[in-house]
């Protein structure tokens, strides 16, 4: 197992906890305006703007090295949905995939219930639910997902 | 389950990556099956037994617990 595929859940991990985190400071940001602005010594910061600017770049650069990376030691299509630490042919990494698999059907299997009774539980009070916290739920599932399989490589290869 | 692995990759002066090339596999898979964090597969463990010129029984021994049946 290549460098690339053993840190692939870690990365992705990061990319959408990183996501999340940025997509909670627009939508934050986006409700609260006048939170924009940051006033330093008499400085008007646009602070929005700024980190609108950084996440951008921050993104884009990701997806260009990330991309680069995964065509180097993949040797696949990036937009193929296929994640690269399970096109694996060793047997070793076979184990890690079957064992991390299984834990994150476990995740799934629980995880998704939960959330169905807490979704008609919102929707028989009438509670709007909102199209962004459908995002942060869905950004949550992804970085737990991604960690778990990565916990089980390094149950592994610590 | 114990395993000799390390111990007759020694005797054989073999590097992890080395006998991980003559069987096939990774050099962290042969990481993982001398730390006992997996069992290899039969193939596997023949192959294994074949680079070091014993039986497999030789190279992976039952231990109490296992012995159960």
């Amino acid at each position: 197992m290549n460098k690339f595929k053993l840190y692939h859940p870690l990365i992705m991990a990061c990319f959408y906890f990183a996501l999340l985190l940025f997509f909670g400071y627009v939508d934050f940001i986006m409700n609260n305006p006048d939170q924009a602005i940051l006033t330093i010594n008499g400085f008007r910061i646009h602070l929005f703007m700024v980190i609108l600017i950084i996440g951008f770049i921050g993104f884009s650069s990701f997806l260009i090295v990330y991309t680069y990376y995964y065509q180097k030691w993949n040797k696949g299509n990036p937009l193929s949905l296929k994640p690269p630490e399970i096109n694996e042919e060793d047997e070793g990494t076979q184990h890690i995939y079957t064992i991390a698999t299984k834990r994150i059907y476990m995740f799934y299997t629980t995880v998704i219930p939960i959330l169905t009774l807490i979704a008609f539980y919102l929707h028989m009070i009438s509670f709007e639910l909102s199209a962004n916290m459908v995002v942060y739920v869905l950004l949550s599932i992804l970085t737990i997902h991604y960690f778990l399989y990565y916990k089980v490589i390094w149950d592994f290869m610590k | 389950m114990k395993n000799r692995l390390k111990e007759y990759r020694a005797r054989y002066g073999y590097s992890q990556e080395k006998l991980a090339t003559l069987i096939g596999v990774t050099r962290q898979t042969i990481g993982f099956i001398e730390k006992q964090k997996m069992l290899p597969s039969v193939l596997l463990a023949i192959k294994l037994a074949k680079v070091f010129q014993c039986k497999v029984e030789e190279l992976f021994l039952l231990e109490e617990g296992d012995e159960d049946l």
